[in-house]
């Protein structure tokens, strides 16, 4: 479907209406919003006509989700979406933590996928202390625990 | 507090970490929020990094042992000894080198017997253990290393893969079987419950009598199996048994399929093939185009012409109870007609022979199809052809 067929037709198109936890109403076509299959499923329960409340998004982060949708939905190339995507990811990791959580809870498969593979891109190949560093993990291991660990697992660490 | 960390960027802030600072200075920095993703987030996370990434977040302890629930999990042979040839101290003496390059073998046999154990206890489903990727080959002990018995025993492995090194395999609950290697490198016993046996054989023919004999050994050896599927190059074999007279064999099963190019030097492969499968009552043949040819030598010494013209003077002894033959794939190809002629002509328990083609059309891979024009020229030759069985039917779609 192009994305000009969408915009003309945009009279007859079904908008749903998703409420953030901070209770702000986000419209979104329903090809769109339909990408989430918690959206999906609670439109299927009767929510459709009215607000479907997502307790678990926040405004901010509801913002930048509904952003992804209607990018996902409007039938940009691949390449186009590609690069689109590496830029929508690309965001400090607060952001990323949410998004990550809203996308999980909302079921939206590709973009947990993104998401996901965003944050593996930043483990990869950096040692145990600089994963700590980067997440602000505390290490609570024991320097006992930590050499046995290191010790059953020395194919990886060596 | 604050006003220290102000202006602050990660870097400085493993600085201090390093520096053993107290804790709260640290949560100030940053808040650890990945700890708070759920399990099903941080194993996707995981699931995306190389096995040897994923490992190293053992020592975080929000995730555990998350690593070892991915779907894939790819552990390198290479991290369990050295990549490089191994350095030798010149001045030992050689019976200490080899000592102890025997011993860092059985320390490698065991720790893969441990990570296949690992596996197995996951119901692992494809098990690929690929000792190729080091200098050429892993010299695991005596160049023969055994697969444990409890990976046939497993029941969720659908596919084991294993290195063109030296195989045993036993497994009387092993179902399923498909051996694409050389001859003389696999080892069977105790096939007992075997139903589908495949032999794909990467061979050139050789006229050794030891790889001749260890190629038969294979074949007895799947004796058990309900379905024998014969692919790739191991018609050949047979070819060159039949040619240079030497008795192979024969082939315990009711139903065959055979996987293979058609050219004149494979038809006396089949034929030899079918002579001794007394019991055949079913054949599938799928005809591919891959142009693969027999080298040239071999076409010299085997003489296929003469071969074929005598066998046309006189009736051949092919199984009686063959009722079925089917034949699909690219079957335009001109030693088809030759085959389906002989077949006609001698066997006479035949009642059912159906020949299919994947039609030309746009997009499809021409190698594998066939014109209309084509098919009309074959459904006309076919007519023509006498026929051992009065009773047989030949259906051509």
């Amino acid at each position: 479907m192009a994305s000009s067929e969408s915009t003309t037709t945009s009279t007859t198109t079904k908008v749903l209406r998703l409420k953030s936890s901070d209770n702000e109403i986000f419209g979104v076509e329903e090809k769109a919003a339909l990408q989430s299959e918690t959206i999906k499923s609670l439109a299927e329960d009767g929510y459709s006509e009215d607000v479907i409340p997502l307790f678990n998004v926040e405004k901010k982060t509801l913002a930048k989700i509904v952003e992804w949708l209607n990018k996902h939905a409007s039938g940009s190339s691949k390449e186009e979406l590609k690069r689109w995507d590496a830029d929508f990811v690309d965001v400090d990791k607060d952001v990323l933590y949410d998004l990550l959580l809203a996308s999980n809870y909302l079921n939206i498969e590709v973009l947990l996928h993104q998401l996901a593979q965003k944050v593996a891109d930043m483990i990869k190949g950096k040692k145990p202390e600089e994963i700590r560093q980067l997440f602000g993990i505390k290490n609570d291991f024991t320097p006992e625990e930590e050499a046995e660990i290191r010790r059953e697992n020395a194919w990886a660490f060596e | 507090m604050k006003r220290k960390h102000a202006n602050d960027e990660a870097s400085s802030s493993f600085k201090r970490n390093n520096k053993g600072w107290e804790d709260e200075v640290e949560e100030e920095v940053q808040i650890d929020r990945i700890s708070n993703l759920p399990d099903s987030v941080l194993a996707r996370i995981l699931s995306f990094l190389p096995t040897q990434d994923a490992v190293k977040t053992s020592l975080l302890r929000r995730f555990g042992l998350l690593w070892a629930t991915s779907d894939n999990i790819h552990i390198d042979a290479c991290s369990f000894h050295d990549c490089v040839e191994p350095k030798y101290d010149e001045k030992a003496p050689r019976s200490n080198k080899s000592q102890r390059l025997a011993e860092k073998e059985m320390r490698l046999a065991n720790t893969i017997n441990t990570w296949t154990r690992f596996a197995i206890r996951r119901e692992v489903q494809v098990l690929d253990l690929d000792f190729m990727d080091c200098y050429g080959s892993l010299d695991l002990p005596g160049n023969l290393y055994k697969i444990p018995d409890f990976v046939f025993n497993c029941d969720s492995i659908r596919e084991l893969k294993y290195p063109e090194s030296r195989l045993e395999i036993s497994g009387p609950n092993i179902i399923s079987l498909d051996i694409s290697s050389s001859v003389g490198q696999v080892d069977l016993k105790n096939l007992s419950s075997l139903k589908d046996a495949a032999l794909g054989f990467m061979y050139r023919f050789s006229s050794s009598e030891d790889k001749n004999h260890e190629a038969m050994k294979i074949l007895e050896n799947l004796n058990s199996a309900k379905v024998l599927t014969i692919h790739k190059q191991s018609i050949q074999l047979w070819t060159a048994w039949e040619l240079m007279k030497i008795s192979f064999p024969s082939i315990p099963q009711k139903h065959l399929i055979l996987d293979t190019d058609l050219s004149k030097e494979h038809l006396p492969g089949i034929v030899g093939m079918l002579r001794s499968s007394p019991s055949l009552e079913m054949l599938d043949m799928h005809i591919v185009k891959t142009y693969f040819t027999f080298p040239d030598f071999l076409k010299r010494a085997l003489a296929v012409e003469s071969y074929w013209s005598k066998l046309d003077e006189s009736p051949q002894d092919l199984p009686h109870n063959l009722q079925t033959v089917t034949i699909h794939g690219s079957v335009a190809e001109p030693f088809v007609v030759q085959l389906v002629q002989f077949l006609l002509k001698n066997l006479f328990g035949l009642e059912k022979m159906v020949i299919t083609s994947k039609r030309r059309s746009n997009g499809s891979d021409p190698k594998s199809c066939v014109t209309s024009d084509e098919l009309l020229e074959l459904f006309q030759k076919l007519l023509s052809f006498p026929r051992a069985s009065s009773s047989a039917v030949v259906l051509l779609y």
